[in-house]
């Protein structure tokens, strides 16, 4: 159909930067105007790269958590006792090989999926504070380190979406 | 239409007229102006001007009305703590707007609560400062800027009632991990979808918390451009206590190069102003600790905005913006600041 959805949202965004805005006097209705081209311009990333990269996100957060299992399990098989009882701790959060339910075909299952998995990242990520109880392991440094480097990929991707509506309160000139 | 029956989309002139007349004791009173202020987004900010006249003399005054938005506030601090935090500062050498009334009673002016202060004249633009030209005007607001911090920070609390109302921390630690657990809570209060890049800075801070602090100093809290009030090249007021805590002054100067206070004096020197007024050591270490409380602070209270929007409810895009655009930036931004 078209004109294209995002045809039709620089439409809307051209209508409000060109003819409503200039017009604006009032400064919250402007501030209010600016906030909306603004959400516009975010709307338009979205539709082009949400459903992109929530797949690409629950790929790379399902490959994570694989890495992760395969550390318990060494970290259960040869470790001393405090390895093999943090490996079974951490194992009882992971997702069975193979349980994780494919993802639905439209946005809403792809987000719930997405939802879903990084609810165990979460889960992992609370599971490392605890362990940081039980000493230093090394084991548990490398899991931070891989999931902490992942949770940078993820943000990377959220910016990609979110940047237009990026607020820092610097001044201006900053 | 007079200015005063202008709509104001939120507040009604005549009643805030009436309550004024009353309070300010006047024989007569007219609201000549009543704008909204455009920025700060934590409460709703209205300037009242008005005129009347009071024991057969014309007056005029200028007033400044904070009211939670009809939904509630951004931050999790109660407008009653912010109007005693402005009350206890109002006779100290921290130059504050006056607080002149907090009041509970809707029938007044239609919401509530809400409380009046006395205008500061003066601007808080980041625009007019930041005009080409203005650049020794900077510098001078800059280094006047780095003595009231030095002021807030060598504050007697306990003498100015402070320590009455906000959480005294007992140790080091507590300076930072008392208001941790009050933004997490006010986070997690909300409901957020699983969020794991908040949960890295949650576990960091923790992780990370200074064991040593100076002073257990009052905090204001959002420091910054736009966050105090000048006239002519000198700092006659600052705003925006909501934040304010006691705590680690270190946290004051994070905030404020978050903001870019250094876009004004170079840092290195506000910090020699601040050191030789205050009598304080600046922590470079613990500053970086708490850029990322700031990060983790903004998200706390901007993310959960996003709750507010559902199937059967809706915000304007401003809080749309504001829900997305501050906590995703903090998110990144705290995330490259522990090396991520």
């Amino acid at each position: 159909m078209r004109p294209s959805s995002d045809e039709l949202l620089a439409s809307l965004r051209y209508s409000l930067s060109s003819a409503i805005l200039p017009k604006v006097e009032d400064r919250w209705a402007r501030y209010v105007g600016t906030a909306m081209d603004l959400v516009l311009e975010h709307l338009q990333l979205r539709l082009a790269g949400e459903g992109s990269s929530l797949t690409e996100d629950s790929a790379d957060m399902a490959a994570v958590l694989a890495g992760i299992a395969d550390t318990v399990a060494v970290m259960g098989a040869e470790g001393d006792d405090v390895r093999r009882e943090l490996a079974t701790s951490l194992g009882d959060l992971l997702p069975a090989p193979g349980s994780t339910p494919p993802p639905g075909e439209d946005l809403a299952g792809l987000t719930a999926q997405n939802e879903r998995l990084r609810a165990v990242v979460v889960d992992v990520m609370r599971w490392l504070d605890e362990a940081d109880g039980r000493g230093s392991v090394p084991e548990v440094a490398d899991v931070r380190d891989r999931v902490y480097r992942l949770v940078r990929r993820q943000t990377d991707r959220n910016t990609a979406l979110v940047r237009p509506l990026f607020m820092s309160f610097g001044p201006a000139a900053s | 239409m007079t200015a005063a029956t202008e709509p104001t989309g939120g507040l009604d002139a005549g009643r805030v007229g009436a309550y004024l007349r009353d309070r300010l004791a006047a024989d007569s009173l007219e609201v000549t102006g009543l704008k909204r202020n455009v920025g700060g987004m934590s409460r709703e900010t209205w300037f009242a001007g008005v005129a009347g006249r009071r024991g057969g003399a014309d007056f005029t005054d200028s007033l400044t009305i904070r009211v939670d938005h009809p939904e509630g506030s951004v931050v999790p601090v109660t407008l009653e703590r912010e109007y005693r935090t402005f009350a206890a500062l109002t006779p100290t050498e921290v130059p504050v707007a006056e607080a002149l009334w907090y009041e509970d009673d809707p029938e007044l002016i239609g919401r509530a609560p809400f409380y009046v202060r006395r205008t500061v004249e003066g601007s808080a633009s980041a625009g007019k400062l930041f005009k080409p030209g203005n650049e020794q005007m900077r510098r001078e607001i800059g280094a006047h800027l780095a003595e009231h911090l030095a002021r807030v920070h060598s504050l007697d609390w306990k003498a100015a009632g402070l320590g009455e109302f906000m959480a005294v921390p007992q140790t080091a630690e507590d300076c930072a991990l008392l208001e941790l657990a009050h933004y997490e809570e006010a986070y997690r209060a909300a409901d957020p979808e699983p969020m794991p890049v908040v949960e890295a800075l949650f576990s960091w801070l923790r992780r990370s918390v200074p064991h040593e602090v100076q002073r257990t100093s009052l905090v204001w809290g959002d420091v910054g451009v736009g966050n105090f009030i000048y006239r002519g090249n000198r700092v006659v007021a600052l705003t925006d206590w909501e934040q304010a805590h006691l705590g680690d002054p270190m946290k004051d100067w994070a905030s404020a190069l978050w903001r870019g206070v250094d876009n004004l004096l170079p840092r290195e020197e506000m910090f020699e102003i601040y050191e030789r007024v205050s009598g304080l050591t600046v922590d470079e270490g613990r500053i970086e600790y708490y850029s990322v409380f700031i990060d983790a602070e903004y998200v706390c209270t901007s993310f959960p905005l996003l709750g507010e929007f559902g199937p059967d409810r809706t915000r304007d895009a401003t809080f749309a913006r504001l829900g997305m655009g501050v906590p995703y930036y903090c998110m990144d931004h705290g995330l490259r600041t522990i090396g991520y």
